[in-house]
């Protein structure tokens, strides 16, 4: 697909990109994504909570912005985690293994069943495991969830001025509901 | 050239050169870095194939983001999961002091592929100063991160080693697989992209003219930022 957007070189914070003292520089359009997603249509929203409910026409303002988001959160990290399945082992030329069909389908399934949850972001390990990263800079709220081979799962959790948590157990698993509901604000 | 510390007249020189080099795909090789050179001992060495030196601290080293699981294009954000390489067999950087081509080769290698893959792309590029991760201390007050001078294998075996080549270990390490080491291993990640000072928050206007302040790094940058600037909007 040919380029029709402005270059994406960073020039504010807010859009930047920019990881602390790591300066990041960003080349050239993402054909990547281009193939699915509208770049424009949802940036994740830095509340809390993101229990958006149905959009119902008839609580629209007549003058509200007929452009509307193509894909919500859940759906745009869904689709992101089936492009991720398509990366072939080495995809990063450092010797990461291919993305497990069966863990990212574990992962796309996991999305479909949370009802609250942070703003979050699809990614795989070097294990080819998928990695549900769930991030909210406002708050120095950071968590993740790998699902590994079998039912397994890895959870992290660091919130400013709390210790870290970490927990390893079975998906399904009370323990992991648990820890989900109190460490993440995830409900099913 | 493998040099010798004058205080350290025994062949720890030697050892390190050759644990990095027979190891650099181990994913065990920060555990075994730390067993076996405790605290960054082998900083003090220039250990790299062709290396021009050990990594001073006022060294900027760059990191190339260029698989799409690192980056999440809609949040122009870098994910946080690859930072994990630190725990393992160490987070690739160049050096900013390098030669143009040697960046050249580098950005070549990460895009290089099979004809049977889809194009690659280069996402976004960090730079960082050495010395900023040096710095970075534990909650016990113990260095977090060693930075060497190490080559690795090229992506075309028939090339040498990029001598700019360095590597990101680190070195507080609970007991490999225990739940404990792998919370403090995703700590320290996390820090190591997070790391921010209150003024560096507001700073990202300057990114692209300190970079292109460097007299080495920055040309080639420069040139491939014009390259993807047709709008003429990027800061000169």
């Amino acid at each position: 697909m040919a380029p029709t957007a402005a270059p994406l070189l960073i020039q504010h914070p807010a859009a930047a990109g920019y990881v602390g003292k790591w300066l990041v520089e960003q080349f050239g359009p993402d054909e990547f994504d281009e193939q699915v997603f509208d770049k424009t249509a949802v940036v994740p929203s830095a509340e809390p909570t993101l229990t958006t409910p149905p959009d119902r026409p008839s609580d629209r303002p007549l003058t509200a912005p007929s452009v509307v988001a193509l894909h919500d959160n859940r759906e745009r990290v869904k689709a992101r985690f089936r492009l991720l399945r398509r990366l072939r082992a080495n995809h990063d030329n450092e010797g990461a293994a291919a993305p497990s069909p069966e863990s990212i389908d574990r992962a796309i399934a996991f999305v479909d069943q949370m009802r609250t949850f942070l703003p979050f972001f699809a990614t795989v390990d070097d294990d080819g495991s998928a990695v549900i990263e769930f991030e909210d800079r406002n708050r120095g709220f950071f968590a993740d969830i790998t699902f590994c081979a079998g039912d397994t799962i890895e959870c992290y959790r660091r919130q400013v001025g709390c210790p870290s948590e970490y927990f390893e157990g079975v998906l399904g698993s009370a323990a992991a509901r648990d820890f989900l509901a109190s460490q993440l604000g995830i409900l099913f | 050239m493998c040099r010798e510390a004058p205080e350290q007249p025994d062949d720890t020189c030697r050892r390190c050169r050759e644990l990095l080099a027979q190891h650099e795909d181990d994913r065990g090789l920060a555990d075994l870095l730390e067993q076996q050179h405790p605290s960054c001992q082998c900083e003090q060495h220039c250990i790299g194939v062709g290396s021009p030196g050990v990594v001073q601290d006022n060294e900027y080293v760059h990191r190339i983001i260029a698989s799409p699981r690192d980056y999440d294009p809609v949040s122009r954000t870098i994910r946080v999961t690859p930072f994990g390489k630190v725990a393992e067999n160490g987070l690739s950087v160049w050096r900013g002091n390098g030669p143009e081509e040697d960046i050249r080769r580098l950005l070549e290698d990460g895009l290089t592929r099979s004809a049977s893959e889809p194009h690659r792309e280069i996402f976004a590029i960090c730079e960082v100063e050495a010395g900023e991760i040096r710095r970075m201390r534990s909650a016990d007050d113990q260095r977090l991160f060693c930075i060497y001078d190490q080559t690795v294998c090229p992506v075309n075996p028939d090339e040498p080693p990029v001598s700019t080549h360095a590597s990101v270990f680190l070195r507080v390490l609970a007991p490999p697989g225990t739940p404990h080491g792998k919370r403090m291993q995703k700590d320290y990640a996390l820090q190591l992209r997070e790391k921010r000072s209150p003024q560096s928050s507001t700073a990202v206007d300057f990114v692209c003219p300190s970079m292109r302040a460097q007299p080495t790094a920055s040309s080639f940058v420069t040139a491939l930022l014009a390259d993807h600037d047709p709008a003429g909007l990027a800061p000169r």
